[in-house]
C-alpha cells in the first residue's frame, strides 16, 4: 500500500475533526478528505482509469487537487500537474510528452483542450466546476468506499511528473516516487522540526513541486496545511495573520514582496521557521523580514531534480555571506571541474549532489537522464564553489537560463518564438534584474523595416506563457557577437542592466 | 459597450479562479488579491489592448484606478472615446 494514503488514513482514523486544509473561504477535514479520497479512488477505477495510468491536473490551487494527488497515491496513478497559464501548443507538448490519458481541469479549459487535443475514446475527462460535454463532475465522483475500496498505489512507482521547460522548448518531465516524494517531505520535517501543531502556508502553485511537498509536510504530520489560490504580498500577509501561520517555504521573490509590504505590519507572531528558496536574498530584506517576521529563517539550495540540497541558518547567515550554506543530512554535494575531476577548497567548478531525494529520471528521455548523472552524482548545471567549512557558494549557470519568481526559463524558448515574427532580423534574449521577480526576460532585437512592437508583443502574448514574456524591448542596430558568430550576451547584460 | 468591457475584463481576472460571491465588483482590487499577480500582467495588459485596440501606458498601469476592476473599465473607455 501506498505509505502517503496509508497516513492520511490513519490521521482521518486518529483525529478525524481536525482541519487538514484551509483554502479561500473552504476547508476540510482528515475524516471528510479520507472520505472525498476513497471514494474518488474508487469511482475512478470503476470508470476505468487504471494503475499507472497519467492523468494531467490543470487547475488552480484548491482542495481538489489535493485530493487528486492522494488519490493518485492510492491507485498508483501518475499525476501531472500543468500549469493552467501555458498556451494551448505548450499543453498539447506536455501530453504528448507525458504520455497524458486522462484530464482534470475547470471548464474553462476544458473546452480549450477540446478544439486542439485529440481525445481517445478510453480517457477520462472530469471537470472541476461546471458540466462540459462528455466530461465528468468531480463531485459526480462518488464510489462506494465501503464495499469497492481498493489500495494499488506503491511507494516504489512514478506518481508525479513535474513538467520543466527544456533548453530546446521541448518539456522535461521529472519522474518523481511516492517514495521520493516521501523522503523529501521527510527531509524538510526533519531539518525544520515539523510537528501536528504547526500550521504550513503554501503559496505556490500546485505544479510546483515545491507545493506539493509543503502539502505533504502538513498532511503527513497531522498538521494543517493553508492553501493560498493567488499569491500576492497583501494577501500573503493577511492569510499568515488570520490563520496563524507557523511554517512555510517561499520563494525568494515572493519574499522580497512581501519584504516591501511589511512595514505597513507591526510584526508577525505566529510564525516559528520561515524557507527562502529560489535564490539567496539580498542581506537588507533578510534583515528585515527577520525583524518583522520574528522566527527563526533558513534559506535553501536545490533543483527540482533533487530537492533541497544545503540549509542555511539565519546565523551562519551573518559571516558565511552570499553563501546557500551547508549539505543536509544525508546528502553530498560536491564541485565537478571542466576536465572532471572533483575540485578542491574553493575551486569553481559544476555544483554535484548525490542525495537519496534524487529524481528517477527524466520521463522517457534515458539520454538526457544519463548525462544528467555523474557517479551517483546528480549534475546541476548550475557553478559553484565550496569553501574550507563546507559551506556551499552559488556562482551562476552553466545552462543559458532566466530565473524569474522562482520558474525556469530558457531563452532559446523564447528566441525561436520571437524569430517568427518576419520583420525581426536577429534577436537576443538575456535576464534582467527585478526587485518583484529577481530577474525578468529581456529581449535586444535587430529589427527589419516596418517592424511594429506592437505586432511582436501580441506575438508573444499568444505564444508564450505569462512567466515568458518579454518585459524589456532593446531595438539595436546589431548584437555583440565573438569571432565566431556567437552573440555574447554577457555584453547585452552588462550593457543594457 | 460599458457592460462588454466589464465582461470582457471580468472573464480575464477569472483566469485564477472565480471572483468571490459578496463582493463589490467595481471596487474589487484585483491585482492586492491575487487574481492578476506581476507574473500574468503582461498577458493581461496585452489581452485588453488587443481586444478594444488600445494602448495602456505604465502610468495607466501605475495609477490606483487601474488595479480596480470599475477603475481599469473606465481607463479603457475612455481610451476607446
Amino acid at each position: 500500500m501506498s505509505t502517503i494514503a496509508h497516513k492520511i488514513f490513519n490521521q482521518a482514523n486518529n483525529n478525524p475533526a481536525k482541519i487538514a486544509i484551509y483554502c479561500d473561504e473552504n476547508s476540510i477535514n482528515y475524516r471528510q478528505l479520507a472520505d472525498m479520497v476513497s471514494g474518488w479512488s474508487v469511482s475512478m477505477q470503476e470508470q476505468g482509469v487504471k494503475y499507472g495510468d497519467h492523468i494531467a491536473v490543470l487547475l488552480p490551487n484548491c482542495i481538489e487537487y489535493i485530493a487528486l494527488m492522494l488519490v493518485a497515491a492510492n491507485n498508483g496513478l501518475v499525476l501531472v500537474p500543468l500549469n493552467i497559464a501555458l498556451p494551448i501548443e505548450a499543453i498539447y507538448q506536455a501530453f504528448i510528452t507525458a504520455n497524458v490519458k486522462h484530464v482534470v481541469a475547470t471548464a474553462n479549459i476544458l473546452k480549450l483542450l477540446d478544439s486542439k487535443i485529440p481525445i481517445a475514446d478510453d480517457s477520462l475527462w472530469i471537470s472541476l466546476d461546471e458540466k462540459y460535454n462528455n466530461a465528468i463532475l468531480l463531485i459526480d465522483l462518488i464510489g462506494e468506499a465501503q464495499t469497492n475500496f481498493k489500495s494499488e498505489g506503491q511507494d516504489n512507482a512514478p506518481f508525479i511528473l513535474t513538467m520543466t521547460s527544456g533548453s530546446t522548448g521541448n518539456p522535461k518531465p521529472i519522474t518523481l516516487e511516492q517514495q521520493t516524494k516521501l523522503a523529501r517531505a521527510n527531509s524538510a520535517i526533519e531539518i525544520y522540526k515539523i510537528s501536528n501543531i504547526d500550521i504550513t502556508l503554501v503559496a505556490t502553485p500546485l505544479y510546483h513541486s515545491l507545493a506539493e511537498r509543503l502539502v505533504l509536510i502538513a498532511l503527513l504530520t497531522g498538521g494543517t496545511a493553508v492553501l493560498m489560490p493567488r499569491f500576492s504580498p497583501s494577501e500573503w500577509i493577511r492569510i499568515v495573520e488570520e490563520k496563524q501561520v507557523s511554517f512555510t517555504i517561499a520563494v525568494s521573490s515572493q519574499l522580497s514582496q512581501i519584504a516591501n509590504h511589511i512595514d505597513k505590519v507591526k510584526s508577525i507572531d505566529s510564525l516559528r521557521c520561515v524557507v527562502s528558496s529560489s535564490a539567496l536574498l539580498e542581506l537588507k530584506i533578510k534583515e528585515r523580514l527577520i525583524t518583522k517576521l520574528n522566527c527563526e529563517f533558513h534559506e535553501c539550495y536545490g533543483t527540482s531534480e533533487i530537492a533541497i540540497a544545503t540549509n542555511l541558518t539565519a546565523k551562519d547567515a551573518t559571516f558565511k555571506l552570499k553563501s546557500v550554506g551547508k549539505a543536509i543530512s544525508n546528502v553530498e554535494i560536491g564541485i565537478l571541474t571542466d576536465n572532471g575531476t572533483i575540485a578542491g577548497v574553493n575551486e569553481v567548478g559544476e555544483i554535484i549532489c548525490k542525495t537519496p531525494m534524487l529524481f528517477s529520471g527524466y520521463y522517457g528521455q534515458p539520454k538526457l537522464t544519463n548525462d544528467a548523472i555523474f557517479d551517483d552524482y546528480f549534475c546541476t548545471g548550475d557553478i559553484g564553489r565550496i569553501d574550507e567549512d563546507g559551506f556551499l557558494y552559488f556562482l551562476g549557470r552553466k545552462k543559458e537560463i532566466i530565473i524569474s519568481g522562482g520558474i525556469n526559463i530558457y531563452p532559446a524558448d523564447i528566441e525561436s518564438v520571437i524569430i517568427e515574427y518576419d520583420l525581426v532580423q536577429e534577436n537576443a534574449v538575456f535576464p534582467f534584474p527585478d526587485d518583484k521577480l529577481g530577474e525578468i526576460v529581456a529581449v535586444a532585437i535587430v529589427p527589419k523595416e516596418q517592424f511594429n512592437l506592437r505586432t511582436l508583443r501580441l506575438l508573444c502574448a499568444e505564444r508564450l506563457a505569462d512567466y515568458q514574456q518579454p518585459r524589456k524591448f532593446f531595438i539595436v542596430e546589431k548584437l555583440p557577437k565573438n569571432s565566431l558568430g556567437k552573440i555574447m550576451k554577457h555584453q547585452l547584460i552588462s550593457t543594457y542592466t | 459597450m460599458s457592460e462588454k468591457i466589464r465582461n470582457f475584463v471580468i472573464s480575464a481576472i477569472e483566469k485564477k479562479g472565480k471572483l468571490p460571491k459578496d463582493c463589490d465588483i467595481d471596487s474589487f482590487n484585483y491585482i492586492d488579491s491575487g487574481y492578476v499577480d506581476s507574473m500574468g500582467i503582461i498577458k493581461f495588459m496585452i489581452s485588453i489592448e488587443a481586444e478594444f485596440n488600445i494602448e495602456l501606458t505604465e502610468s495607466n498601469m501605475e495609477s490606483p484606478e487601474f488595479k480596480t476592476i470599475g477603475g481599469l473599465v473606465g481607463i479603457i473607455k475612455n481610451k476607446i472615446a
